[in-house]
C-alpha cells in the first residue's frame, strides 16, 4: 500500500527487551509491517504475548523500536521531534483496554473529557470548552448530568464511553483501540462496538483495532492481521483471512472461536 | 461562594456526627489543642514570664489551676503561651521536611534511573542515621534556640517522606491512566499536578499528621536537652527542664507540661490513624 492510501504505515519494526544479567533478550517484534488505510479499520489479532500490545505502544510513542519506521502521514514517528509529536498526539488517540484503570479516579467526567482541549489549547473560552465537552459526551451517549461525577460512580460501559469521549474531543483521525471491549460485560460489548462503528463513519476515523477476540474483529474490521510470536503470520481482507486461513495459527484461532 | 462553603461545612458536621465516640474525642482534642495554641496568649490568665517569688510552688488551686513554679509563675499560663511555640514549631518542622521530601521524591521519580538511584541511596543513608542524634548535633552547631531546633529537625526528617512518596508515586506511575494521559499529550507539569500527586498524596496526609505528634515530643526533647528553646521561654520541653529538679516536691510543675505533651502527641498520632482507616474505607467502599 502506498502513502496515498495509508494513514499509518508500520515498516519492518523490530523490538526486543534486554534480559537481566546473562540471560538473553526477548524479541517481541520481528520485522513487523502493517498498514492502516485512510478511513479503514485494521484489526490486529493474536494471543497475549504475541507482541500486539508492544506494536501499539510503538505506534503511540511509548516504546521506541530498535529498527524500522512508523509513518503517520509522512512523519516517521520513531524519529519525530517533540514539536511534531504535539500535533500527532492530537490526531492519534487511544481507546484504552480497561475503563476501570484508565481514567484518573481524581478527575470528574467533565475534567477528563475537557483535558484534551486544555492541553492542546484548542478552546480558550471556558464556556465554549464546556459546550464542546457536553457535545462530545452526548455523542457517546453520556448525558450532561454526569459532568461532575467521578468514574467510580459509573458502570464499566459508561466509563468506556467516557474514555472514548476523552479520545474523541481533540478531533483525532486515527483511533488506536486496545482491546476496548474485553473488560466489559458481553451485553455491553455490542453497544460499545456499535458506538465505535457509528463514530468511525461520522468523523471519518481510521481504526487500528487490537483484540484477541476474532468475533469482535470480524464485526468491525475489513482488514485483519494475525500476530504470533512477534511476527505477522497472516494478513489480508477479513473475508480472505477468515474463509481461507493459510497459517496454522490462524486456523487454531478460528477453531477456538467456533468451539463452545 | 458562601453557599458552597456552607454546604461543605454542613458536610463536615454531618460526617462528624456519623463518627464513633472515640473518633470524636480524638478530633475534638486536636481541635481544642489547635485553638488553645493559636489563641493561648490571649487566653492565659497571667503573664507567663512575670515571677512572683512570694507565691512560688503553689499547688493547683482555683486561682492557679495547674499551680505555680519555682519563680511563682502560673503554670497554666505558661502552657498556653508555650503551646503556640511547641505546636506551631512542630507544624513548621513538618512543613519544612515535607517540602524537602516532596522535592526529592518528585525529582527521583521524574529524573530518570541514575538520579533516582542516587537520591534513594541518600534517603537510605538518611533513614539509617538516628534522626534525633543528627538533629541534636545540628541544633548544637547552629547555637541553641528554637530556630536552630526547627532547622535541625526540618533538615533531618525528610527521608521518611521522600521514601513514602517515592513509593506512592511509583505505584501511581504504573497506572494505565498515566500512560493514557501521556498519549493524550498532557505535558509533564500538568501530569504531575493533576494525575500523579493527587493519586499519591493520601498516604502522606496520614503520615504528616502523625509526624506532627512525634515532632512535638522530639522538639520538647531537644529543648529538654538544652539545644532547643531556652528558659525562660515557656516551650513545653524547656518547662520540663526547669521543673526537672522538683518532681518530688512540686510534682505539678513537671506533670502539667509532661501531660500536655503526651495528650497532644497522642491526639495527633490517633488522628493520623483515624485518617488512615477512613482512607481504607473510601477505597474499599462501593462508591
Amino acid at each position: 500500500m502506498n502513502s496515498e492510501e495509508a494513514l499509518l504505515r508500520v515498516v519492518e519494526v523490530s523490538k526486543s527487551f534486554r534480559g537481566q544479567g546473562r540471560r538473553g533478550g526477548v524479541t517481541v517484534l520481528d520485522r513487523v509491517s502493517m498498514d492502516v488505510r485512510r478511513g479503514g479499520a485494521q484489526g490486529l489479532v493474536g494471543e497475549s504475548g504475541s507482541g500486539k500490545t508492544t506494536l501499539l505502544r510503538c505506534v503511540l510513542g511509548l516504546v521506541r523500536p530498535e529498527m524500522g519506521q512508523i509513518f503517520y502521514e509522512d512523519i516517521d514517528l520513531v524519529r519525530a521531534t517533540s514539536a511534531a509529536w504535539r500535533k500527532i498526539r492530537r490526531e492519534v488517540q487511544l481507546v484504552p483496554q480497561d475503563p476501570y484503570a484508565s481514567l484518573n479516579p481524581r478527575m470528574t467526567v467533565g475534567e477528563l473529557v475537557e483535558e484534551g482541549l486544555i492541553v492542546h489549547q484548542m478552546e480558550p473560552s471556558r464556556q465554549r470548552r464546556r459546550e464542546r465537552v457536553v457535545e462530545t459526551l452526548g455523542r457517546v451517549g453520556i448525558g450532561a448530568d454526569n459532568l461532575n461525577k467521578y468514574p467510580r460512580a459509573m458502570s464499566g460501559g459508561q466509563r468506556q464511553r467516557v474514555a472514548i469521549a476523552r479520545a474523541l474531543v481533540t478531533g483525532p483521525r486515527l483511533l488506536v483501540c486496545d482491546e476496548p471491549v474485553s473488560a466489559l460485560d458481553v451485553s455491553i460489548q455490542a453497544q460499545v462496538l456499535n458506538l465505535l462503528q457509528d463514530l468511525k463513519a461520522a468523523f471519518d476515523l481510521s481504526l487500528l483495532f487490537i483484540s484477541h477476540d476474532l468475533a469482535v474483529v470480524n464485526y468491525l474490521c475489513e482488514e485483519v492481521a494475525v500476530m504470533s510470536k512477534g511476527r505477522i503470520v497472516e494478513a489480508g481482507s477479513r473475508e480472505a483471512v477468515f474463509a481461507h486461513p493459510r497459517h496454522v495459527y490462524t486456523r487454531e484461532l478460528i477453531a477456538a472461536v467456533r468451539s463452545p | 461562594m458562601p453557599s458552597a462553603a456552607f454546604v461543605h461545612l454542613a458536610g463536615v458536621f454531618r460526617s462528624f456526627m456519623r463518627m464513633g465516640i472515640f473518633d470524636r474525642i480524638v478530633l475534638g482534642t486536636v481541635v481544642v489543642v489547635i485553638v488553645l495554641a493559636l489563641f493561648g496568649p490571649l487566653l492565659a490568665p497571667y503573664d507567663s514570664l512575670r515571677s512572683d517569688i512570694v507565691n512560688a510552688f503553689q499547688p493547683p488551686s482555683a486561682a492557679h489551676w495547674f499551680g505555680t513554679d519555682q519563680q511563682g509563675r502560673d503554670v497554666l499560663s505558661r502552657l498556653l503561651v508555650g503551646g503556640q511555640i511547641s505546636l506551631l514549631s512542630s507544624v513548621a518542622i513538618v512543613a519544612l521536611f515535607a517540602l524537602i521530601g516532596v522535592i526529592v521524591a518528585t525529582t527521583a521519580t521524574l529524573g530518570g534511573r541514575w538520579v533516582d538511584q542516587v537520591l534513594m541511596r541518600a534517603v537510605d543513608v538518611g533513614l539509617a542515621l538516628p534522626g534525633m542524634v543528627l538533629a541534636l548535633g545540628l541544633a548544637a552547631a547552629l547555637g541553641p534556640s528554637v530556630q536552630s531546633a526547627i532547622i535541625a529537625l526540618g533538615l533531618s526528617g525528610w527521608p521518611a517522606t521522600a521514601r513514602l512518596l517515592r513509593t506512592a508515586m511509583a505505584e501511581t506511575m504504573a497506572q494505565p491512566y498515566i500512560e493514557g494521559a501521556k498519549v493524550l499529550g498532557v505535558p509533564k507539569a500538568r501530569l504531575l499536578l493533576r494525575h500523579i500527586w493527587p493519586n499519591a498524596k493520601d498516604v502522606l496526609v496520614v503520615q504528616w499528621t502523625m509526624d506532627v505528634g512525634v515532632t512535638i515530643v522530639v522538639l520538647a526533647s531537644l529543648s529538654f536537652l538544652g539545644v532547643g528553646a531556652q528558659p525562660p521561654t515557656p516551650e513545653w520541653g524547656a518547662m520540663l527542664t526547669e521543673a526537672s529538679g522538683q518532681i518530688g516536691t512540686a510534682w505539678w510543675t513537671f506533670a502539667a507540661p509532661a501531660a500536655t505533651i503526651t495528650v497532644t502527641a497522642f491526639a495527633f498520632g490517633l488522628l493520623g490513624e483515624m485518617l488512615q482507616m477512613r482512607d481504607g474505607q473510601v477505597e474499599e467502599g462501593p462508591l
